[in-house]
């Protein structure tokens, strides 16, 4: 009887012990997977905010061509200026040949940074070019940007702005460089004009008919004398090629 | 002691039925215990491998840089890889067509901060002047789309 009492006394609990196991294995593995779906949902999330800052970062990444010219003996001499608020990784420097029929594409590894605000030269000196006209250069950055620079372009380097001119000291000098189809610099005729209401050209006439000289390039001076100041265009035309530069007159 | 051992049959059905009750359950149990992690470990894994693909493909970045054509029927398109994974071009489209024949390119794994060419038979034809619409796609599913003028 104490023996059989005892055993029915256990089995009473029998159940609940039961209950309790499958409860608790239950919750263990709800527990589990919950725990797994977490962690894999917050490393997901953190990768998606770390590519997000990637992509932000990329559309705030800026460079500027400054010049690209060659060397006396054919290297490339790029030289850009970072104008954007990151750092920036050149990791590729693209040549394509427009005057080959298909064109050519060619890429080189480089490895280049530039600070914010900092000018780098001497990009691609490692690259010999037979010539420079026809030419496209690109430029590739980690973060996933290109930049062109057409080899075959007017380029018009001088100031954005300008002062109101009240003496001789207030001209300011741009130069114009045209290629030639060939890459050899020959002297070219070109057209130049500048919109402004008051704006002239150091020596020759606005609108004027001039040419480069040997080696391609053409300096003019400029001023304005509109007293609260304007924004105007600088027209610049040989053949097909044409370049446009905006500059500002400072009120006087 | 004997004779009422085997004799005596009060209380047997109960035991018995305590018994059964017991097994019936237990077995109940094991089976819905066994579905139970089944289907959890089942639910895990393709949780795991659904976020493991998403966060793969999440971490891809690809741009096609740029665009060759032969003068003829080829095309080479530039990839370049700026995402923290490598990755694989799996097809090329021109104007939403399918490119189905491949020179080489196709398939080839494409480390990070590298490029690679695709060079393929256009599926549609091009004509010089006209502007297409091209675009890569991964394995994985992510894409870059460029308009490229011939």
């Amino acid at each position: 009887m104490w023996c059989t009492g005892k055993l029915n006394h256990n089995r009473r609990g029998t159940g609940s012990i039961v209950g309790i196991v499958f409860i608790f294995l239950l919750l263990l593995s709800a527990s589990a997977f919950y725990i797994l779906n977490v962690n894999m949902t917050e490393e997901y999330i953190k990768t998606v905010q770390d590519m997000q800052q990637l992509d932000s970062e990329s559309n705030k990444e800026n460079i500027e061509f400054s010049s690209v010219s060659l060397t006396t003996d054919n290297k490339l001499n790029v030289t850009v200026k970072n104008t954007g608020s990151y750092q920036v990784h050149l990791i590729w420097i693209g040549i394509f040949n427009k005057t080959s029929t298909p064109e050519t594409q060619q890429y080189f590894s480089i490895n280049t940074y530039i600070d914010t605000g900092k000018t780098v030269t001497s990009i691609g000196s490692s690259i010999t070019l037979t010539s420079a006209g026809q030419k496209i250069i690109q430029l590739v950055t980690e973060r996933g940007n290109i930049f062109h620079y057409d080899m075959n372009q007017i380029t018009v380097t001088g100031p954005d702005t300008i002062p109101y001119y009240q003496t001789s000291a207030d001209w300011r000098n741009y130069t114009i460089s045209i290629p030639t189809t060939t890459g050899t610099s020959v002297p070219t005729y070109f057209s130049i004009y500048a919109d402004g209401s008051s704006v002239e050209f150091n020596g020759i006439s606005n609108p004027d008919w001039v040419h480069t000289d040997a080696s391609g390039e053409y300096t003019v001076g400029i001023k304005s004398t509109f007293v609260s100041g304007e924004t105007f265009t600088l027209y610049v035309q040989a053949g097909s090629l044409v370049a446009q530069k905006q500059i500002t007159q400072e009120p006087g | 002691m004997i004779p009422s051992f085997f004799h005596d049959k009060r209380g047997v059905s109960e035991v018995v039925a305590s018994l059964m009750m017991i097994v019936l359950v237990l077995i109940a149990s094991v089976a819905v215990y066994s579905y139970s992690v089944k289907t959890f470990n089942s639910s895990s894994s393709l949780l795991q491998l659904n976020t493991a693909l998403k966060e793969e493909q999440a971490r891809e970045r690809l741009s096609i840089i740029a665009v060759w054509w032969d003068n003829a029927s080829q095309l080479n398109v530039t990839v370049l890889n700026y995402g923290k994974i490598e990755i694989v071009i799996d097809a090329v489209y021109v104007n939403g067509v399918r490119a189905s024949v491949y020179i080489s390119g196709k398939g080839n794994t494409l480390l990070r901060e590298g490029i690679a060419g695709v060079r393929f038979v256009s599926p549609v034809s091009i004509a010089d002047g006209n502007t297409y619409e091209i675009t890569a796609i991964t394995e994985r599913g992510s894409r870059d789309v460029v308009y490229w003028e011939a």
